[in-house]
Formats: C-alpha cells, sequence, structure tokens
C-alpha cells in the first residue's frame, strides 16, 4: 500500500499540533521581550528625525544661509524652534552644514560681512572668527570650531538633523 | 542672554562681555485704545526677543519697563531714568530702550538710547508673513547697536 508512507499517525499528528500551538504560544511571549530588548535602537532612529532643507543641485561653494524649523518640547511646553545654517560644498565637494552660533557666548554669526577680513564667518559681538570650514581663527575670542548639523541626502534633497560639536581647534 | 536663571548664571561668569541691556517698553491701557496699546507692547517685545537671539553673547534682554498709558511722561522718565542708571552702576555701557509706543518719539533726545519703530497687527499676518515683517524691524535694532558698538 503505497499510501501508507505518507499517512501520519495518531501519535504523529498529536506532536505535530501540540508543537505547533506550543511554538505559536512562545513566539508571542517572546515577541514583545525582543521588542523591549532592541527599544533603544529603534528609539535612536525616530529621535533622529532630519528636516529637509533644500536642493543639493543648489549648493554651491559658496556659503548659503538656510532658516528652517524643528518641534521642540520643553516640559509641557510645545513650539517650534527656528534654526539657521550655512551649507555649501567643501574643496572635496562634501556637503557642509554649519550652525552659525558663536561658540564663545551664542551669537549669531554671518559670513563674509567684515570688510577687514574677507571670507571668513564674523561674530557682531566680540569680533571672533571662523575660517570658510567653521574652524575659530586663533587670537580671537571663540574657544572651539563652529558645530556643523549631521547631514543626509535623499532623492536629491539635503536633510539636516542635530548639530554637533567637531572638538579640537 | 535672556532674564533667566540659566542666563542669567553665564552673565555672571562672563559678566566683562556682556555691556549692553535691552529694555522694551511695554504700555498698559484698558481705554479705547486697548488692542493698539496691546499691539505696540506685543510688537516690541517680539523685535526685542529677536534681536537677542541674533545678539545673544553681549545683550542682557531685561523684563518689560511698563507703565500706564495715562502716567504722565515725566513721571515715566524719570522711573525709566532709574532703571538705567541702575543697569548703568552695574557695569552696563550700552543701554537700549525699544519701542512701538509713539509718545516716546517726542522725547527721544532725551532718551539716546531709545529705538523706535511702528507697530504691525501680528495676529492678522500668517507665520511666514510675521517672519518678515519681524525680520525686517529687528534689522532696524540691529544695525542701530551694531553702530553704536562699534563708536
Amino acid at each position: 500500500m503505497s499510501n501508507k508512507e505518507h499517512d501520519v499517525t495518531r501519535r504523529q499528528f498529536l506532536n505535530y499540533t501540540l508543537m505547533g500551538v506550543g511554538g505559536f504560544m512562545a513566539a508571542g511571549m517572546l515577541a514583545p521581550m525582543v521588542r523591549f530588548a532592541i527599544d533603544p535602537l529603534l528609539r535612536e532612529e525616530k529621535g533622529g528625525k532630519m528636516v529637509d532643507v533644500m536642493a543639493v543641485k543648489d549648493i554651491t561653494t559658496e556659503p548659503v544661509r538656510k532658516t528652517f524649523s524643528v518641534d521642540r518640547v520643553d516640559g509641557w511646553h510645545k513650539f517650534k524652534e527656528e534654526k539657521i545654517a550655512y551649507i555649501f560644498k567643501d574643496d572635496n565637494g562634501k556637503i557642509i552644514a554649519l550652525s552659525p552660533v558663536c561658540t564663545h557666548l551664542g551669537c549669531t554669526v554671518a559670513w563674509n560681512d567684515d570688510p577687514a577680513h574677507p571670507n571668513q564667518f564674523h561674530c557682531p559681538c566680540h569680533g571672533g572668527r571662523y575660517t570658510k570650514t567653521g574652524i575659530n581663527v586663533p587670537g580671537t575670542p571663540p574657544p572651539e570650531p563652529l558645530h556643523v548639523y549631521e547631514t543626509k541626502v535623499k532623492n536629491g534633497r539635503l536633510y539636516l538633523g542635530e548639530e554637533k560639536p567637531r572638538g579640537g581647534a | 542672554m535672556n532674564w533667566q536663571a540659566i542666563d542669567v548664571k553665564r552673565y555672571l561668569q562672563n559678566k566683562e562681555y556682556i555691556d549692553t541691556v535691552i529694555l522694551p517698553l511695554v504700555p498698559l491701557s484698558w481705554e479705547s485704545d486697548m488692542l493698539a496699546t496691546v499691539r505696540e507692547g506685543e510688537f516690541a517685545l517680539a523685535i526685542a526677543s529677536a534681536a537677542e537671539r541674533e545678539l545673544h553673547g553681549r545683550v542682557l534682554l531685561c523684563p518689560p519697563f511698563a507703565y500706564l498709558k495715562s502716567e504722565a511722561m515725566s513721571e515715566r522718565m524719570k522711573r525709566l531714568k532709574m532703571w538705567e542708571n541702575e543697569c548703568r552702576a552695574n557695569g552696563t555701557k550700552f543701554v537700549f530702550f525699544v519701542t512701538s509706543d509713539v509718545d516716546w518719539k517726542r522725547v527721544e533726545e532725551e532718551c539716546p538710547g531709545l529705538i523706535w519703530f511702528a507697530s504691525a497687527p501680528l495676529e492678522h499676518l500668517e507665520a511666514r508673513h510675521q517672519k518678515d515683517v519681524i525680520e525686517e524691524n529687528v534689522e532696524i535694532v540691529l544695525k542701530r547697536i551694531r553702530t553704536e558698538w562699534r563708536s
């Protein structure tokens, strides 16, 4: 009887069924645990929400000032925070987005507005200066380079995230 | 710097760098001109706060100098001078008063730090236009402050 080989005995049938149900229950219990375990990873992805600022093809080697707003929550108070970035390509074609907040005491620096020091960022408050790539000029008050925004290019658009200090001077 | 503990801590550590005070002048009234009065104060506060952002490291933005529209100009001036003298006695070199109240325009000569600009009804403007109007007026304030710093 060739049929017999494909038949399942009662014992096998019960084994398979119980294993299936048991496995399903175990998975049901484990899934939330795994979710908890890797939660920090998932959250980080969500926290790094980036904002569409401009088209990549419009970026030149000359820094341009762009403003954008990010949603912030301070306790129970939700508000939009206005941010400024100076965006350009460096000599290697890498996109750089600088935060114009002076690292000395937090004034807003401007690009190339001081005739005495062309092609530098200049702070109106205490004369702090930075090179085009945001490195503080020695002998001026700022203690460190301008912070840089995280950048991401997607579908020809530039997205900016958090600003990060660069260390060194 | 704002008039907040977190900023004032920094102010106290870096006092030699922060030599400028911005004082918004904000009028109060419940008469028929209440709405216009509120607008003037709101606008002056918005401009002052935007200017503070640009010049955060050298400027202390103080809580507004508030006064009743019915208060006589001579009384207001007396009080304002007291505020100004207190600032100067504590190491402030530059004191700027920002306002949209036209009353102050008449006493401009007695009040060298006065910066006046016409108010705009911000509540009728879309967010985008609000930004433009504020930016335009902030530029007036910044220009004036930078000029005084240079001289």
